[in-house]
């Protein structure tokens, strides 16, 4: 029994093809749809479709009924090309500055949209990231959450537990921490030291290779592009490559990775098997996959205490989060996971791209409905010699049709031609991908042309035909028309403004006085990773005479003003709590590690006592700087007398004495306040050496340190890291948002102005005759300069009244979340005014300084 | 000259009703030229090719009986009428005369043609 094609095939082939050929078809496909039942639904569906697609075709097609000259339906698209050619060779101007609303438009929106997408699906890729878990660990309830080694540090045992169906261990090498050597070179590296069930979890495709050689202990697994660099000019895989972090080893490429996508959290340059070495120092982060089932809280409640049973951690919680979610939550930091997400981010371009969808929407219907009242005329003479209404609508819908294609083709070459640029200027992080491209830039095309489409034929359908005829059809500038200008303007104006205050709190932010120095300082790290001393005796004595050889030779550098071992005071304290002795509680304060020179190279200020010095401290002693903030939260009046103790190191350490306070200064992130600071004398000699130089001598120190390097790394690659870069890298974010404002607020600003040029280049041609007799009448230049530009003045004026006070709100509400914030003030919008009403008198001078100088007799002769 | 020339297609649908005799509809034609030459002609290629051939001439029709399996329509039946077997026959002499006048010495060994 074969069963019936969809009833819309016989409708659509009995409406478009001739006749007698459609019951031979309609027949025909009948027949072969009772043939292909065996296959499967799509495939089936599939082949049919294109064989009824197929039957549309010239030879087959009907003759149109409503004009005897055309033969078919080809010629029916012929005739609209070719009147669709005429009216934009009649409206050049127009068309063109409509398709570039839409083209900027649409772009833009793309820019947004193909971010927003890229952020939403981040890790969705892998088919099983949402039964994924994290498992993490509190040590006692004040503190952090971490994600440690639960498994091993609570001996626990995943597979008594029935929700979890597999576990995976990953230690996470960060760049700086392994080096990568392909027999030649050495290179750094992000690496994962992971179990075999990796791939398991995770789905990263390969370009060659095959998943399971990983659980071979001698493979390793590279990404694309790591492996392009170290392998320029042979196939990697099968070659040898070593590693060298705190273990060594030797391991044969088996599979090339596809670079890693970016909607990725996760992302790495080499995957190494965890089983290869008996350990790895580098504390890993365990995952567990959980059955379909899974409940988190209950999960959660049941596993809470059991870590209490180890009796170092009495007051220690357990639980599991999902890795989904840490993306956005942020809610342990682990090193397997390169970036987050910022939800406010998120939210406010969202803003962004629902503010270019409006104003390209509002600026193409605008200007549309523009024209095509202008051409009340030739519409209703068309009625008159006997165009029915359909008719008008069928110009006006192949006439948008062919404005959408042309729009959406050309918007998607001027994204394809921009992509890397922008991106790159926006700092988006983003592979290109071709078709959701296309949809997004069709979505808004299509929804600008649909709208503009309805608007049109419901003013065809206002038009009465007797005014027309009478003439006394009037066009006034439709109050719609000045609303549409409002809301385009306040819109404009709050992009902008949102731009410059943004730019203005990131510029005070980067010339900030920190109190701290931060030019001319540069920092080495001469040793990477250090060999463990109980674990090779002799590479401890070789990293000590190589550290001999930096200290010796650094100081006695010429150009180099001061040098201190350690990290530069830039967010990179640790948390540990501490009290005064005696007292009940303990509170959490940052620490950081310091050697005596450290305030010399910085530049920190004394309070009261002194600083760290060589011949009164020692390295890894029990002294302590603190900052004023510190003071103040401890409750320190008298230096001589307040003994600290920690609970971290309480054995080590019973009491520590403070012996000077040093003056306030930042050493986080400047939306942040100076928090309570301790400074430690307690440097590893494997740290880093900072480098504060005369600017004179630049290259010259630079050179040396490169000798230096070379000595103690005769294969390494020398890379140093100036503190300017450093800061500024910490306001990236702030930065990127600036830099989107900026750009998009001059979109809206260049849409809005198009808009603005297209009403008044109408609006003259319109009021031509009016002026003309104004002028003839007595009135001068002035007046009819200022008649002209009245409308959209007035307009400027109220969306500027409307979206101040809007933007002053949500802009004071950003600014909140800065510790260190500038204030908002008149004067930022009357500027962001001014400019928006400059570009708009520009645009609109051209078309009304030429009325207004228009001599009369010709105004009134025209038309 | 050019009236009367055949495309590929057509010549091959020519031939395809030829062959079929009797049995030469649309769908059936359409299966035929699959089945001999593994290529994937649409239904609506068929028709528009066949019903081009019928206005120069080259084929007729005439509608057979309503079936079930076709949803109660009809089936147009073709047959070639003498300008079609002309046209045909036209074609193949132009073939084989070109064929004819190939140098025997072009066709060597590996070309097995």
């Amino acid at each position: 029994m074969s069963r019936r094609p969809s009833i819309w095939v016989e409708r659509l082939i009995e409406r478009i093809c001739i006749k007698d050929y459609s019951e031979e078809i309609i027949g025909d496909l009948y027949e072969y749809y009772g043939e292909v039942q065996h296959m499967n639904y799509a495939k089936r569906q599939l082949l049919f479709v294109r064989h009824v697609l197929s039957t549309v075709r010239p030879d087959l097609l009907k003759k149109p009924k409503f004009n005897p000259k055309l033969k078919n339906f080809m010629d029916v698209i012929n005739l609209a090309l070719k009147l669709n050619w005429r009216g934009f060779k009649a409206n050049k101007l127009v068309t063109i500055l409509s398709l570039m609303i839409l083209i900027i438009g649409s772009v833009s929106f793309q820019f947004v949209n193909a971010w927003l997408t890229n952020e939403k699906t981040t890790d969705q890729f892998h088919q099983n990231i949402n039964r994924i878990y994290l498992m993490t660990a509190q040590f006692n309830p004040g503190s952090d959450w971490s994600a440690l080694d639960v498994q091993r540090i609570f001996n626990l045992d995943y597979s008594k537990w029935p929700e979890v169906s597999n576990t995976l261990k990953i230690h996470g090498y960060n760049n700086g921490e392994i080096k990568i050597s392909n027999g030649q070179t050495e290179f750094f590296g992000t690496a994962f030291m992971a179990d075999s069930t990796f791939f398991d979890f995770f789905d990263f495709p390969l370009n060659t290779g095959d998943v399971a050689s990983f659980a071979d202990p001698a493979n390793v697994f590279l990404t694309a592009s790591y492996a392009e660099k170290l392998f320029p000019d042979k196939d990697p895989v099968g070659e040898r490559i070593s590693i060298q972090c705190d273990q060594t080893g030797e391991y044969f490429v088996a599979g090339i990775l596809e670079d890693i996508p970016s909607n990725s959290s996760i992302n790495f340059d080499v995957l190494i098997p965890r089983h290869s070495k008996r350990m790895w120092r580098r504390m890993p982060q365990n995952l567990i996959m959980v059955n379909e089932e899974f409940d988190q809280e209950a999960f959660n409640q049941k596993i809470a205490t059991l870590g209490q049973e180890n009796q170092r951690f009495p007051e220690s919680t357990l639980g599991a989060t999902a890795l989904a979610d840490l993306y956005w939550t942020q809610f342990v930091s682990v090193p397997i996971i390169s970036k987050y997400g910022s939800e406010r981010y998120f939210e406010n371009l969202q803003w962004v791209s629902w503010i270019i969808i409006i104003i390209t929407v509002v600026a193409f219907v605008n200007l549309q409905t523009t024209v095509q009242l202008n051409q009340y005329k030739k519409t209703g003479l068309q009625r008159i010699i006997g165009a029915t209404r359909r008719q008008l609508v069928h110009e006006v819908l192949s006439s948008r049709i062919l404005l959408t294609v042309t729009a959406i083709a050309l918007a998607s070459a001027v994204y394809y031609v921009l992509f890397d640029d922008i991106s790159n200027y926006l700092d988006l992080n983003l592979d290109f991908l071709v078709w959701p491209s296309i949809i997004g830039i069709s979505m808004l095309v299509l929804g600008s042309g649909l709208l503009s489409f309805l608007t049109m034929i419901y003013n065809i359908y206002q038009q009465d035909i007797i005014d027309v005829v009478t003439g006394t059809f009037r066009i006034k500038v439709p109050q719609f028309q000045r609303l549409v200008m409002v809301v385009q303007y306040s819109f404009t104006i709050l992009l902008l403004s949102g731009a410059m205050i943004m730019f203005l709190q990131v510029r005070s932010m980067l010339t900030m006085d920190t109190g701290v120095n931060q030019e001319n300082i540069v920092s080495v790290d001469f040793f990477g990773i250090v060999p463990n001393q109980s674990q090779d005796s002799l590479a401890a004595l070789e990293h000590q005479r190589k550290l001999d050889y930096v200290k010796s030779h650094i100081h006695s550098m010429p150009g180099v003003t001061a040098v201190t071992q350690g990290i530069m005071p830039l967010n990179r304290a640790y948390q540990s709590s501490w009290k005064k002795l005696g007292e009940e509680n303990f509170v959490l304060i940052n620490a950081m590690v310091v050697d005596p020179s450290y305030d010399e190279v910085f530049g920190l200020q004394l309070k009261e006592g002194r600083f760290f010095s060589d011949s009164l401290d020692s390295n890894g002693g029990s002294a302590l700087i603190i900052n004023e903030a510190a003071k103040e939260l401890l409750g320190i009046d008298d230096l001589m007398n307040a003994r600290l103790t920690t609970s971290t190191r309480a054995a080590n350490h019973a009491d520590w004495q403070i012996v000077g306070v040093v003056e306030d200064y930042h050493y986080e992130h400047l939306a942040d306040d100076i928090e309570p600071l301790l400074l430690v004398y307690q440097i590893h000699d494997s740290r880093e050496f900072v480098v504060q130089f005369d600017p004179n001598q630049r290259a010259s120190v630079m050179s040396e340190l490169e000798d230096i390097y070379r000595h103690v790394n005769p294969a390494g690659i020398f890379t140093y890291r100036e503190m300017e870069d450093l800061v500024l890298r910490q306001y990236e974010s702030e930065k990127r948002m600036v830099a989107i404002y900026s750009l998009f607020s001059l979109v809206a600003v260049a849409i809005t102005a198009i808009g603005l040029f297209t009403f008044t280049y109408y609006e003259a041609q319109r009021r031509t005759k009016e002026m003309g007799i104004r002028k003839v009448i007595g009135a001068e230049f002035k007046n009819v300069f200022w008649l002209m530009n009245k409308t959209f003045l007035m307009a400027l004026t109220i969306a500027f009244l409307i979206s101040v006070p809007v933007s002053w709100f949500f802009l004071d509400e950003w600014l909140q979340g800065y510790a260190n914030r500038i204030d908002v003030s008149a004067w930022m919008f009357i500027v962001v005014g001014t400019f928006i009403g400059a570009v708009a008198m520009l645009t609109s001078l051209w078309s009304t300084l030429k009325l207004s100088h228009n001599n009369p007799v010709d105004s009134l002769r025209y038309e | 000259m050019s009236k009367d020339h055949l495309g590929e297609l057509e010549e091959l649908i020519l031939l395809v009703i030829l062959k079929l005799e009797e049995q030469a509809y649309g769908l059936a034609i359409q299966k035929e030229i699959q089945s001999e030459t593994s290529r994937n002609v649409t239904i609506g290629a068929v028709h528009g090719t066949v019903n081009r051939l019928e206005s120069k001439g080259l084929l007729e029709s005439a509608f057979g009986g309503a079936t079930e399996e076709r949803g109660g329509r009809r089936k147009r039946f073709l047959k070639i009428t003498s300008a079609g077997m002309d046209a045909l026959r036209q074609s193949k002499e132009l073939r084989l005369g070109l064929w004819n006048q190939i140098p025997s010495l072009a066709i060597t060994k590996d070309d097995t043609l």
